[in-house]
């Protein structure tokens, strides 16, 4: 996909006494493993460093995104509730972890994998005490999001986060009726956890230069929503589809992205290295542009049918050097 | 976690006032925001979200309720 003339990034709204680094307060340089700490979209209660610009972008977004917003805050009301009485037992939890993805999937997603719930997947103060994170993914509309960065594309992707989040609701409905708590997680703003993470190593793809999940199936035009539960199940694995090799030489994501804030190299963040997306120089044009979207476009993976084969190049050629 | 003490329901119309609220907000305050938003743009001033952008909005007051 190219980007067809995007804004440039210059802004006619700022603060007028600007809020600590979001680099800081994500841990840009720090060789220290700690838990994240929310910057920007919060559904807590707690004030966050960047909740003016993000009030801000609230009210500037379209009444489409709006709509989503409000439909999908209202499904979410049934995230949590009570857990049937008489449990069901589990002596498989492969056999279980199977169910509930052929649940899922039935449900409408089209990726779902199993993860533990780890302390990087956890924001600073939290701990919803549930073991296992079900996690979702469900395409967007290619049509749509290549309008990008444009409203459509922003009332797009709220849409896909609804979806997935009732997918998410439902499944949790079903696996508390099972006698096993269960929690929705299905918002942007999602609370507790940190949706990347888990979906990574529960094998739905990997982590992207553009800082996004990148899968085989949809590349990075996809959303997540998760399930906590404590129900039994057999845990999947992270997957190797060539997203490192692939990232570590393209320059797509970096060159279209018109604030430059994508890092070509991996960074040490909160004692990890991993990519990283300068946080100040893309949400204010994330902000102008109602959610931008333009790296995840513009990612070789994200068009359609291409996956799969350039998974499949990239891991030959891997192959390939190894036995030369 | 909820529990079946027959709470729901009474939160679930204290959810539903707060998502009209949200909407009339939008509508009232992000409306008069957009406008000011557009007309300091076309003159080329700076919209100061710290100052002149609402202090609270949406989410924050709603999930305190939930």
């Amino acid at each position: 996909m190219k980007v067809k003339s995007p804004p440039p990034p210059v802004y006619a709204f700022g603060y007028l006494t600007p809020p600590e680094s979001g680099n800081a307060i994500n841990g840009l340089g720090e060789t220290k493993k700690r838990r994240a700490r929310q910057v920007f979209h919060s559904s807590t209660g707690e004030p966050l460093a960047w909740k003016a610009l993000d009030d801000f972008f609230s009210l500037i977004n379209p009444i489409g995104t709006v709509r989503h917003v409000l439909a999908n805050t209202w499904q979410l009301r049934r995230s949590d509730g009570a857990v049937k009485p008489r449990r069901r037992e589990v002596p498989d939890p492969s056999a279980m972890a199977a169910e509930v993805k052929a649940l899922a999937l039935g449900l409408g997603a089209t990726l779902v994998g199993v993860a533990e719930v780890q302390e990087d997947s956890l924001f600073e103060g939290r701990n919803p005490g549930l073991r296992y994170a079900i996690c979702l993914g469900l395409p967007m509309d290619r049509g749509e999001m290549e309008s990008a960065p444009h409203p459509r594309a922003a009332i797009e992707v709220m849409r896909a986060y609804r979806v997935v989040a009732g997918i998410a609701v439902r499944l949790a409905e079903k696996i508390r009726a099972m006698g096993w708590p269960a929690r929705a997680y299905g918002n942007p703003n999602s609370t507790d956890i940190l949706m990347i993470p888990l979906a990574v190593r529960a094998g739905l793809g990997e982590l992207g230069k553009h800082g996004s999940m990148i899968s085989t199936e949809h590349g990075s035009n996809f959303r997540l929503a998760a399930v906590l539960t404590d129900l039994p199940l057999a845990l999947d694995t992270p997957v190797d589809i060539g997203v490192q090799d692939v990232c570590s030489v393209c320059r797509r994501c970096v060159d279209d992205c018109p604030p430059r804030a994508i890092l070509e190299e991996k960074q040490m963040v909160r004692g990890e290295r991993k990519w990283y997306v300068d946080f100040d120089k893309c949400i204010p044009y994330f902000v102008k542009t109602f959610g931008c979207a333009i790296c995840i476009e513009v990612c070789p993976w994200s068009e359609p049918g291409r996956g799969p084969s350039l998974s499949a190049r990239v891991l030959a050629k891997r192959r390939g050097a190894r036995s030369r | 976690m909820r529990t079946l003490d027959g709470s729901g329901r009474l939160s679930d119309l204290r959810l539903l006032r707060r998502l009209c609220a949200m909407l009339w907000q939008y509508l009232t305050v992000g409306g008069r925001l957009r406008r000011e938003y557009r007309l300091r743009e076309s003159r080329g001033e700076v919209f100061w979200v710290d100052a002149q952008g609402p202090t609270e909005h949406r989410e924050q007051s709603l999930r305190q309720d939930r």
